[in-house]
């Protein structure tokens, strides 16, 4: 009997999904299937969306610092291409001497400016299918693409305290190619969110605290690898690990010391590639490192005069047939244009801007992977029973209730208890009784947050 | 019967076409997930695996006659997360001879297994490196061949060879010098030891 035998053997009788298990997975999976009808069906949006929701919170924009260093990457004309873990070596060396911008005191913002672009890709009906046949081997011609760039400017306030406003503008569509803007004509020209105006209030956006973090590349490398670094958190990864290190070079308040750390990291990091120098999506200058993971190269623009990050942007690695795009088409981008510390939210800033806005996280179990529910209010544990009364909360209670692993309760709610953990301002809620609830997950008990 | 990489390419025209893709393989998704981590986590990993590939069918490899490799790998991602919680659950296994995953279950007896091989079996599965189980229980539970593994992983077909001889070194080792073969040695593909 050989090892593979004795793991079949493991585990081996357990019984089928519950009917009620399988049927709520398909009525979740119709629903989704239901939306996505209505014409038309937007698809495949880049892998860039994750950092984007991060780019909301967009906590500072590395724009050009004013002081003038000499250049020391690409002296002069220098045609001598250095090796990548000189070229970064070299920033980090710069980045040591930067001063960093201080966080904002009180009354104070940090505002950035920034300009992102994402590919959003819509499909519509290909006419084409209606009077031939329709290739089966390739789906994606069955329907005809439009590809188009929106970008907008975005401007973020955020205070000490994490809350603050941000604002972002849509700027005029970019089709990329003539046959694509046809295609959106052939659809009946949907609207693509040109001109609209998003404003609204930020809340639970703390500054990366760098004070207990190490500046020794290896140790530091090895925490982001772990992702150990409160807020600095993400799914297991290489590519991860280098989408992180940038989202940590943006905050052009962290000390210099430790800036000078990232760009050592990334000289370490395994398959990146030195793009030597480029154009920033605006124009600038800078020198480009890049991470290709599987259809996507995501690459860091640095300013060699001052190691500021100058922009990022995501490019298809090679053609990506269910996006008609060719290889090289810019799928995604963010440039920071402008960051410093201000008096005022601004000009109409919306109601509540600038102040902590109370969240809080019904929990079903108490682990935070369960399903949650996100409400914002005074009094969570109140917030949270009302949830429960009502039923929204409790579908896995309700089951082990049945099946006798837990008492049967006359009133559906069980007793909560309320934590605090990294994020200011946010409250958790989970089943359970006493502190140590709290405390297995890595949180404290919040004040008054016996239930 | 339509082969599944026609029924998934017939959901970009008509989506609701992709539930036929669910009632197929619902039930081997969510017991492959069950198995490694409790009927709990497997109901809504499952769930998702299903609303991420339907998200994703443009993707689909249209060549790949059978949406199995596709749909594992979906969930092999989603399970990615929840990796410490699986070794938890396999140590606390390992130690106390009583498996969290069947006690999850009305009905099925917590079987006390005190069998020193099972539990060194256990431990040794705990002390896996996250890539090198996901090629072995896509293996020796999900049941799929060494290309389907590397399709559902995004890996050469070489890469899913060398991590599954290397878990299955490790576990050799862990259940003793009786087993002969030397850790990392290549295995032959059709398991069995020589």
């Amino acid at each position: 009997m050989n090892e593979i035998d004795l793991l079949q053997e493991l585990r081996a009788e357990l019984p089928g999904p519950r009917a009620e298990s399988r049927a709520a997975a398909r009525g979740a999976l119709v629903a989704r299937i239901e939306q996505s009808q209505r014409p038309p069906v937007r698809a495949a949006v880049p892998a860039w969306r994750r950092s984007r929701l991060r780019l909301v919170a967009a906590l500072a924009a590395a724009a050009a610092l004013l002081v003038a260093l000499p250049t020391l990457i690409l002296g002069g004309d220098g045609k001598v291409q250095p090796g990548l873990g000189q070229v970064l070596r070299t920033a980090a060396a710069v980045a040591a001497t930067q001063p960093a911008e201080p966080p904002p005191g009180p009354g104070q913002y940090f505002y950035t400016r920034s300009r992102e672009a994402y590919l959003t890709t819509s499909f519509g009906p290909n006419p084409r299918c209606a009077t031939h046949p329709c290739d089966r081997e390739h789906p994606w011609e069955a329907t005809r693409a439009w590809s188009v760039l929106v970008p907008r400017i975005r401007q973020t306030w955020i205070g000490a305290n994490g809350a603050g406003r941000a604002r972002a503008v849509a700027a005029k569509p970019e089709f990329l190619t003539a046959g694509q803007r046809k295609a959106w004509k052939a659809a009946g020209s949907p609207h693509l969110g040109s001109g609209g105006v998003e404003d609204f209030a930020l809340s639970g956006q703390p500054f990366l605290d760098t004070s207990n973090l190490p500046t020794e590349p290896k140790a530091l490398r090895r925490l982001i690898e772990a992702r150990k670094i409160p807020r600095v958190d993400g799914p297991p990864g290489k590519a991860e690990t280098f989408t992180l290190v940038g989202d940590m070079l943006r905050d052009t308040y962290v000390p210099p010391a430790f800036r000078a750390a990232l760009y050592r990291v990334v000289a370490e990091l395994p398959k990146v590639e030195l793009r030597g120098e480029v154009k920033d999506p605006v124009g600038r200058p800078g020198i480009g490192v890049a991470y290709t993971k599987g259809s996507t190269t995501h690459e860091l623009i640095f300013d060699p005069e001052t190691s500021a990050l100058l922009g990022e942007r995501e490019v298809a690695a090679h053609r990506i047939p269910e996006l008609q795009v060719p290889a090289g088409t810019e799928t995604g981008s963010v440039t920071y244009l402008e960051s410093k510390v201000v008096d005022s939210l601004g000009k109409e800033a919306p109601p509540g801007a600038g102040h902590l806005r109370q969240s809080i996280g019904c929990y079903e179990k108490p682990s935070l992977h369960a399903s949650a529910a996100v409400l914002h209010g005074p009094d969570p544990i109140a917030t949270c029973t009302k949830l429960w009364r009502e039923g929204t909360m409790g579908m896995t209670l309700k089951r082990l209730e049945r099946e006798g692993k837990i008492p049967k309760r006359p009133d559906k709610t069980p007793n909560l208890i309320a934590c605090e953990g990294d994020y200011p301002a946010v409250t958790y809620v989970f089943p359970g009784y006493g502190p140590s609830v709290c405390r297995r997950l890595g949180m404290r008990p919040a004040a008054d947050g016996e239930g | 019967m339509t082969l599944d990489s026609e029924a998934v390419s017939a959901s970009l025209h008509t989506p609701a076409g992709f539930a036929t893709i669910f009632d197929r393989h619902f039930d081997a998704v969510h017991a492959y997930l069950q198995r490694r981590v409790g009927p709990d986590l497997a109901d809504e990993l499952a769930a998702q695996t299903f609303l991420v590939a339907f998200d994703k069918r443009g993707g689909y490899d249209p060549a790949q006659p059978d949406a199995r490799p596709w749909l594992f790998g979906i969930a092999t991602n989603l399970l990615r997360r929840h990796h410490r919680d699986e070794v938890r659950q396999l140590r606390a296994y390992a130690r106390s001879a009583e498996d969290p995953v069947l006690d999850a279950f009305d009905g099925v007896e917590a079987r006390l297994d005190a069998s020193k091989m099972r539990r060194e079996l256990v431990d040794a599965l705990a002390n896996v490196p996250a890539e090198e189980l996901d090629a072995l229980l896509l293996y020796a539970w999900a049941e799929l061949s060494y290309p389907e593994i590397a399709d559902a992983l995004d890996v050469p077909t070489g890469t899913v060879r060398s991590r599954l001889s290397r878990a299955r070194g490790r576990i050799r080792a862990a259940l003793g010098a009786d087993q002969p073969q030397a850790f990392g040695q290549p295995v032959p593909e059709e398991g069995g030891s020589r």
